[in-house]
């Protein structure tokens, strides 16, 4: 092996800087470009069959990471954003087996700006133990919600429908189509990956109904699925029509 | 148009199966939403005066002998009903 020791590498060229084995350094920046795209690899104090690496995926366009002026210090979390689906007019929103696992105690999904194609549609919730093959008839829920029109003052509350036996449960009703009218709101779902115990979930949420008094609704939902399989499919549609437009995030609590 | 779900964020067109079975999903929500909507109960529930109203007027009429709120209401309630008859 050869030894070199110098005190400073300098250009050769103007504005060319300098390159060692696919590492440019020009002006106090290095810039790395590796076909495996993991430049930073890290051995540690033992040399030996582990390392830590850095793994970048091939930008598509510049992309900027900043760290804070403070110190810190990563660790895994608990919580952990899990997969986003974002709808264009189709028919239903499905998070399949590959996102619906039991690594998780408890799933949220996040929804926002969901719209229904057609007005006055209530949004409703599937549960699946084989997949998607089949949406068994096991929702037991209910719901009570807040509502007031934009004349009023307070709010109103009322409880109002509720499924037994049924193959879904619903989470917001008389959804508007209007325009600007997509509705928001978070639904919870307990250990979806338990074999001995039914499920439990919960969603709350606000949206603007059809009719010409445009109620804000404000439904606060709950139930169980009355099954003892892992749920490994979780399904989203309005009872009729597309879903136009809107997102839903899904996060996992470990 | 053929329908389309999105699975994992891929959209895949429905089979003719999955056509047939939301066709008849749709059909069964329809029948259900004419089934409430002609069920006069919630419509007169939401436009109700509130629980709070009723608590208060009963509370004057009884306790103070003041009849004006439970007149008003009761006049509202009553137009409720009409609006919504069984």
């Amino acid at each position: 092996m050869s030894e070199v020791k110098v005190d400073t590498i300098s250009e050769r060229t103007t504005d060319a800087g300098v390159t060692v084995e696919g590492v440019k350094i020009e002006d106090g920046v290095a810039t790395f470009q590796t076909a495996a795209g993991s430049p930073l690899v890290f051995e540690g104090a033992t040399a030996d069959a582990y390392e830590t690496t850095f793994a970048i995926t091939d930008p598509t366009a510049d992309r900027t990471i900043t760290f804070p002026d403070e110190s810190l210090t990563l660790g895994s979390s608990d919580f952990v954003k899990i997969h986003t689906i974002t709808a264009d007019d189709d028919a239903n929103i499905t998070f399949s087996s590959t996102y619906i696992t039991s690594d998780y105690k408890q799933l949220i999904f996040l929804f926002y700006g969901i719209k229904p194609a057609t007005d006055n549609q209530d949004f409703r919730v599937h549960f699946s133990v084989d997949n998607g093959s089949n949406y068994p008839a096991n929702h037991d829920g209910t719901t009570f919600y807040s509502w007031k029109t934009a004349s009023d003052t307070h709010m109103s509350s009322s409880t109002t429908y509720g499924t037994r036996n049924a193959a879904y449960s619903v989470l917001t009703f008389n959804t508007s189509s209007d325009t600007g009218h997509g509705f928001s709101g978070e639904m919870k779902l307990q250990d979806p990956g338990d074999t001995v115990n039914i499920k439990g979930w919960q969603f709350y949420g606000s949206n603007i109904t059809y009719d010409a008094a445009k109620k804000l609704y404000v439904p606060t939902n709950g139930g169980i699925f009355d099954n003892t399989s892992a749920i490994n499919n979780v399904k989203f549609a309005f009872a009729s029509g597309n879903i136009t437009s809107g997102s839903i995030a899904l996060w996992g609590m470990k | 148009m053929a329908r389309t779900k999105n699975v994992d964020g891929i959209r895949i067109p429905f089979t003719a199966e999955e056509e047939a079975a939301r066709d008849a999903e749709e059909a069964q929500a329809a029948e259900e939403k004419a089934a409430r909507d002609a069920d006069h109960s919630w419509k007169r529930r939401e436009e109700y005066p509130s629980i709070d109203e009723l608590v208060v007027a009963l509370w004057e009429g009884v306790v103070e002998e003041r009849m004006a709120a439970i007149t008003s209401l009761e006049g509202k309630r009553q137009a409720v009903k009409t609006k919504y008859p069984k």
